[in-house]
């Protein structure tokens, strides 16, 4: 037989319980990262300010984006985030390859590891030339 | 331990003597069975706010940015785009005024029971201190949205300081961090709010706590010794809690149904008409506005604040029962409607 304090404690401590789990989701929800901007970015770079054997960072989708335009005047573009330990990579005009500052890992223009520690290839990004603009993403 | 979770309990029993520690710290305190009443939950209600301040401050903090450039909109960011951001900006700026609300209702009751007799003398003093911070809380909080009206309020407010005989500049230029309010301003009354202020309120609440559980509280003025206690936990604070619930969903409502205005970001070079302090500077605005010389004045306020802190050891009666004393009872009133009526004057001036 249950008795009444122990129900009044038990509706006490639900009450309470439900009060806390409430709190809680209002907290996790404030807290949770808010996406930033994501499709409402467009890189605008005219396709022509990129020469032979140069390279450009950009913010794409909120994430840092390399686009390199090779000796033979194709472009590529990479996500700029080392795969080793998250680091921001540099397209080396002169060694014509993609560097990582902090390990030292080394990637060629799509992106495939040429030394170091990173243990994944770079992840291409598509990349396109619209009405004389460099495009990125999907439409491209 | 019962209710929901006997295992755990017993399980943190055995480890740390929670019960234990209960039982000497909560339930084996009493409190006058006569001191139970809704007047007596209001220095719980003002504790109780004053965490939800703390929580709902540190979760501003996420999203603030204290620095002119940024403040603003780093307000109505959290106002308008993150989730829930609206419902703990508004718990936040309406806590202020509830706190502010609880913690004079609670002294007025002290005052009103003479519960600072005798040997509770250092129960007002720590309180009228703890009501002071309160404020200067609020004050300080008030500049960190940057819109124009707290940009513009808090101009005035430290601009009364320039009228303190001899060092009147140097206060206002210290409590700016400048000639003007600016970026200095906001860094200094950031650091008042989140950090200095906080700590020194809750320094001051532990030695309060420690007074009022060293002499026991006072009670009604016609409560004998020996009379029944009643237990402080959880019996007095499931009442406490009660009274903050339901406060609270007040809140919740008005957050939901009187939301705040949006306001322009504070620009320094226009000054919107009609500025005003918030409703708990009002009388005190008010009176610098109508008494002349404003060094006067402030030595008046500055008087009374005085008087308010020190006064168990200026009431010397031994008597409690406010109503066997009507000349204090007829001052005490027409006191607190002075200030009402400096207040509404202030509002509508």
């Amino acid at each position: 037989m249950v008795d009444r304090r122990t129900i009044l404690v038990s509706s006490v401590q639900a009450c309470g319980l439900a009060a806390l789990a409430s709190g809680g989701y209002i907290t996790a929800n404030y807290l949770a990262p808010i996406p930033e901007g994501l499709g409402e970015e467009e890189v605008e770079i005219p396709a022509e300010r990129l020469k032979p054997g140069q390279g450009v960072q950009v913010v794409h989708k909120g994430k840092p984006t390399l686009i390199i335009r090779d000796r033979e005047g194709e472009l590529h573009a990479l996500t700029a985030v080392c795969t080793h330990l998250g680091c921001l990579v540099k397209w080396n005009e002169d060694a014509e390859r993609i560097e990582c500052p902090c390990h030292d890992a080394t990637f060629a223009l799509d992106g495939t590891v040429l030394g170091g520690p990173a243990p994944k290839p770079l992840p291409k990004v598509p990349v396109g030339v619209k009405e004389g603009m460099i495009q990125l993403g999907e439409k491209t | 331990m019962s209710g929901l979770f006997p295992k755990t309990a017993s399980w943190l029993e055995e480890r740390i003597g929670l019960g234990d520690l209960i039982k000497r710290t909560l339930t084996g305190y009493g409190i006058p069975a006569r001191a139970t009443g809704l007047p007596f939950c209001l220095g719980g209600l003002a504790i109780l706010f004053f965490l939800s301040q703390l929580l709902t401050g540190i979760l501003l903090l996420v999203h603030y940015v204290p620095t002119s450039a940024g403040a603003f909109h780093s307000v109505e960011r959290i106002t308008l785009e993150v989730p829930f951001g609206w419902f703990i900006r508004g718990l936040h700026s309406f806590g202020a005024t509830t706190m502010i609300i609880a913690v004079m209702l609670h002294a007025l009751r002290v005052f009103f029971f003479a519960e600072y007799k005798n040997p509770r003398e250092l129960h007002w003093v720590t309180g009228m201190i703890l009501l002071l911070l309160t404020l200067f809380l609020a004050f300080s909080g008030y500049l960190l949205p940057w819109t124009q009206l707290s940009y513009w309020g808090s101009t005035v407010g430290t601009e009364t300081l320039r009228d303190i005989p001899l060092i009147g500049e140097q206060c206002v230029q210290l409590v700016r961090g400048g000639t003007n309010v600016g970026e200095p301003t906001l860094h200094r009354f950031f650091a008042l709010h989140v950090v200095i202020l906080p700590l020194a309120f809750l320094g001051l609440f532990g030695i309060h706590i420690y007074f009022v559980r060293r002499t026991g509280q006072g009670g009604p003025p016609t409560i004998r010794p020996g009379e029944p206690k009643y237990p402080f936990f959880p019996n007095h604070v499931a009442k406490e809690l009660l009274v903050f619930a339901i406060v609270l969903f007040v809140l919740t409502l008005l957050i939901i149904f009187w939301p705040e205005v949006r306001e322009e970001p504070a620009d320094p070079f226009n000054t919107p008409k009609h500025i005003k302090p918030e409703w708990y500077f009002l009388p005190s605005y008010q009176f610098l506005k109508i008494v002349s010389p404003k060094w006067f004045a402030l030595l008046l306020q500055g008087l009374a604040v005085m008087v308010l802190v020190l006064w168990p050891f200026l009431d010397r009666s031994e008597e409690r029962d406010i109503r066997k004393r009507p000349l204090l009872l007829a001052f005490s009133i027409l006191a607190i409607l002075v200030v009402l009526g400096l207040g509404v004057w202030g509002h509508y001036s």
